[in-house]
């Protein structure tokens, strides 16, 4: 029996390391969104979301090295009943991804809300806006929406690479060069 | 062996260990989760493949930990408690670790020398900067190339500028935008266009060799952007021709109408070199995130060839203990049959395990036992028959010993070393001799000179007969004054091979029916002559008495020599009478008669009148009082008692002593009569009890010889001994014969 409590206590210092080296990653800058504004159009509600913190410098570093990068916003829409469950509106993922050409020294973007338009830069600033921003997104159309109803609106942004190049998750299964999310925003309004 | 308490032990180290694994499996499901989340976009297949085999990797390598230690601790227990087999076992886990440990951490450190040095080979810093100088060029082409287009536009749009042309004269701009072309072939643009802002195209001129090529459009979106910035702008088309680079420069053109145009300058750069360009690109954006990836490939790398090596070493470990405990399984196996074999179990067999050789060694251990124990029984067979046969050959031997002891005749023998063999009970009682002093002896050695003299003749004679066997009569003095008469038979011995093995003298003792026949004719002749002179003794008698009282008064003379003669007569023919009358009493000796008595009260009966009789002589007796009443003749026996009072008193004085004892030995009675008389000499021992031998002058010599007599009758003894310190000892030796004692109910 003696012999097992060496191994049960390098055991409990490994998962104790592990989870210290999450809680340092944690202190770093966490991505968070902001700037959350709901609004109208003649047709559609537009959300309006700026993902702050969204980028570092290894993530720049990696779309350099040609590492295409993924925000994806999680978006849901739900009426808010009094005596029963709220009414699930809308689920929507929107994923905008981020590469790099070498040759030609610019950034691509594409936006899934235009029809996957792939938008171009040279600029590493233009390129994040262009990422880290939501500019009026058409949530619902508000023939949907009922007047002076309160709903809540969930927004989420997740982080991720989209997978690692050459097959190496394979050989390196639990390698994420950046893997992370904000909070889920909630935003609450009569419409 | 393990203990009920370390079993108990054990399952509960096991149980502990379960319970471990079981709070690890889930606890690396959730630490596995939570680290997969980065790569949720992997194919489902994958990430389950993934984590299954992570799983089951992670599984095994706790399963052989738990083996692996499982195993050490009963082996560091069984060698703890000296159990059979743990040091052997022992030394084959630490070679088993120690060959595998050797060359395993010797590739593993050559693996991991390998992996790092391959892979710093792979990143090396010149590949790196090769890589990125071709991509410089690569990069720097194309911009070139933009910019070429973007200076060409430029530097037209100033020439278009100056020229002032008009926007109806059509012919005379594709004239410029010709000259500007074929101007200077090699670094000219490859097209130039004029559009306006609604991406109409004015006019075109292209390079004959783009001919063939099908030039896309310029987008709007640019040329809106153009116009709104009035500033050049860089667009590119990648078509399967080429890159199509175009420089959207606006012209400020002094125009009359509100339309804006703008100057498209193209250049192509060739499909060839565009797909060398790009090659160069995405070989160092790959080799760059090869770079990215360089730190946790070689960790994985390293992790892998950890977890091997440790799968390796655990492995070994665990089949060291496996086949050491094959090994030493057996081998307690045999330990603990032969520690059963010897204790006796023979019938034990150890269970064949392997075909391999130790399945050979428990082969030949079970048939060695097989063999033993059929040994044993034919031992054990042969054992008892042989039991059985020296117990018959016991029981002939008691038997024929029984037959010697108990035949009426002496047996001795001799072997061919002259060596005595054999005494049986006769001939030690006959010659009372001690056995001990001549049996594995030379008789020539222990015996008297004469004896030996005697024997030696018998021997030549047996010899020289040419017989097997020769009988002779024999009058042996043994001792001084007894003489025995004896028939000796001398047999010469041989085994079944004819072989001579000896002598064997037997003889039959003569003496008493010598004896016997002696007081046989004795009595004969007493009938006889009681027979004979009884009869005439009457009419002597009463001739004598009648001459007596007719002549005595009428005899004068010679009245006295009348008297004294008839007187004579009478007297005489009364002594005769007498005698006739006992020797016609010891003729017709009367047969015995046993009824039960008290042999003590017949002696104090008979004293009574002796006491009276016999006042000078002293009387004592000493009588066992333990005696039980047993069967004899009391009137015979009385008669004997008398007789030898008799011959005791009449050689006693005033002050002799006469002491009768009583007693029992050996189941016999003793009764003795002892008196301090003048003794009785050795020479006339060996014929007092004879009939007509008496020392007395008034002795008709009958009475021992009656005493003796009856005494036979009872099959009993008498025999005379010195009296100490003076006088003779009769001594009366009877059978204690109670058989038919038992007194009749009432």
């Amino acid at each position: 029996m003696k012999i097992f409590f060496p191994i049960i206590r390098i055991f409990f210092i490994f998962v104790l390391i592990f989870y210290s080296s999450q809680l340092f990653a944690a202190e770093k800058k966490t991505p968070e969104l902001i700037d959350i504004v709901v609004t109208t159009s003649i047709e559609d509600l537009l959300l309006f979301a700026t993902v702050k913190d969204g980028f570092n410098q290894k993530m720049i570093e990696g779309v350099r090295n040609g590492l295409p990068v993924l925000f994806t916003f999680h978006i849901e829409l739900e009426r808010i009943r009094t005596w029963w469950f709220n009414d699930d509106l809308i689920s929507y993922e929107v994923t905008r991804t981020l590469t790099y050409d070498a040759l030609r020294k610019e950034y691509r973007i594409s936006l899934p809300e235009r029809e996957n338009k792939v938008i171009t830069t040279r600029s590493v600033t233009e390129a994040k806006q262009l990422m880290s921003r939501l500019s009026g997104y058409p949530i619902v159309e508000r023939d949907m929406l009922i007047p002076d109803a309160p709903y809540i609106l969930r927004v989420k942004a997740i982080l991720e690479e989209n997978r690692l190049p050459l097959g190496m998750h394979y050989i390196i299964p639990f390698t994420s060069l950046w893997n992370f999310e904000t909070d889920w925003r909630i935003v609450e309004f009569n419409y | 062996m393990i203990s009920p308490e370390q079993k108990k032990k054990k399952k509960r180290l096991t149980r502990v260990v379960i319970i471990l694994c079981a709070l690890l499996i889930p606890l690396s499901a959730y630490l596995q989760s939570s680290l997969l989340k980065g790569v949720v976009a992997l194919p489902l297949s994958s990430t389950i493949l993934v984590f299954f085999l992570i799983n089951i990797n992670g599984l095994l390598l706790l399963l052989m930990i738990y083996l692996v230690l499982r195993n050490i601790v009963e082996l560091i227990f069984e060698r703890k408690q000296n159990i059979l087999g743990s040091r052997l076992c022992t030394r084959l886990v630490i070679s088993f670790i120690a060959l595998s440990l050797v060359p395993t951490a010797l590739l593993f450190i050559i693996s991991l020398r390998f992996v790092t040095a391959s892979m710093d080979y792979w990143f090396d810093a010149n590949v790196e900067n090769s890589l990125h100088s071709a991509l410089k060029l690569a990069q720097s082409f194309y911009l070139d190339t933009e910019k070429r287009a973007e200076n060409m536009g430029a530097r037209i749009a100033i020439s278009f500028k100056d020229s002032e042309f008009r926007v109806e004269n059509i012919e005379e701009m594709r004239r410029f935008f010709t000259r500007e072309l074929t101007g200077s072939p090699l670094v000219g643009p490859d097209e130039l266009s004029l559009i306006d802002s609604d991406t109409n195209n004015l006019i075109t001129v292209t390079e004959p060799r783009l001919f063939a090529y099908a030039i896309p459009p310029v987008p709007a979106e640019i040329v809106q952007q153009v116009q709104e910035t009035s500033v050049a702008k860089i667009t590119s088309v990648n078509t399967s021709d080429g890159e199509f680079v175009r420089a959207v420069t606006p012209l400020h053109w002094p125009s009359e109408t509100d339309k804006q145009f703008f100057l498209v300058t193209t250049l192509l750069i060739p499909a060839d070199k565009m797909t060398m360009m790009k090659t160069v690109s995405e070989g160092v954006t790959d080799y760059r995130q090869l770079v990215m990836f360089k730190a946790p490939i070689k960790f994985n790398l390293v992790i892998m060839l950890l977890i091997i090596t440790l799968l390796i070493i655990f492995g070994a470990i665990w089949f060291g203990v496996y086949i050491a405990r094959s090994l030493t399984g057996p081998i307690n196996k045999l330990a603990l049959a032969t520690h059963r074999v010897s204790e006796g179990d023979l019938e034990f067999t150890i269970e064949k395990e392997s075909d391999d050789e130790m399945g050979l060694l428990v082969d030949s251990f079970n048939s060695m036992t097989a063999r033993l124990l059929a040994g044993n029984r034919k031992l054990a067979l042969a054992n008892q028959e042989i039991l059985e046969a020296n117990t018959t050959s016991e029981q002939r031997r008691q038997y024929l010993e029984t037959i010697l002891k108990n035949v009426a005749a002496g047996v001795i023998a001799i072997d061919e070393d002259n060596t005595i063999t054999t005494i049986n009970r006769f001939a030690r009682e006959l010659l009372q001799i001690d056995s001990y002093y001549f049996l594995k002896h030379d008789f020539k050695e222990v015996l008297a000179r004469s004896h030996v003299m005697i024997l030696n003749n018998f021997l030549e004679e047996l010899q020289g007969s040419g017989k097997d066997s020769i009988e002779r009569h024999l009058r042996l003095t043994i001792r001084p004054g007894e003489q025995l008469s004896l028939l000796i038979n001398i047999t010469r011995m041989v085994d079944d091979e004819q072989q001579p093995i000896g002598h064997v003298i037997v003889f039959d003792n003569l003496t008493n029916l010598e004896k016997a026949q002696r007081i046989a004719a004795w009595q004969e002749v007493a009938r006889r002559i009681a027979h004979e002179i009884k009869n005439p003794l009457t009419p002597i008698q009463l001739s004598a008495q009648r001459l007596r009282k007719r002549y005595l008064n009428t005899i004068e003379d010679d009245k006295n020599i009348f008297d004294q003669c008839t007187a004579t007569i009478i007297t005489q023919v009364d002594e005769i009478k007498k005698l006739v009358s006992e020797f016609s009493d010891f003729a017709r000796m009367p047969r015995v008669i046993k009824k039960t008595g008290n042999m003590a009260f017949l002696i104090m009966d008979t004293l009574v009148l002796y006491r009276e009789a016999h006042k000078h002589i002293s009387f004592s007796t000493e009588l066992a009082e333990d005696i039980d009443e047993f069967k004899f003749d009391p009137v015979q026996i009385k008669r004997v008692l008398v007789n030898l009072l008799d011959n005791g008193v009449s050689v006693l004085h005033e002050g002799g002593k006469i002491k009768i004892s009583l007693y029992k030995k050996d189941n016999h009675i003793f009764m003795t009569v002892a008196d301090n008389g003048p003794g009785i000499s050795e020479n006339i021992r060996p014929r007092l009890f004879e009939p007509y031998f008496s020392t007395r002058k008034s002795g008709t010599g009958l009475g021992l010889a009656i005493a003796h007599t009856i005494v036979s009758e009872h099959n009993g003894r008498i025999t005379v001994e010195d009296n100490i310190p003076v006088g003779s000892i009769f001594i009366v030796e009877l059978p204690f014969d109670r058989l038919e004692c038992q007194k009749p109910e009432a």
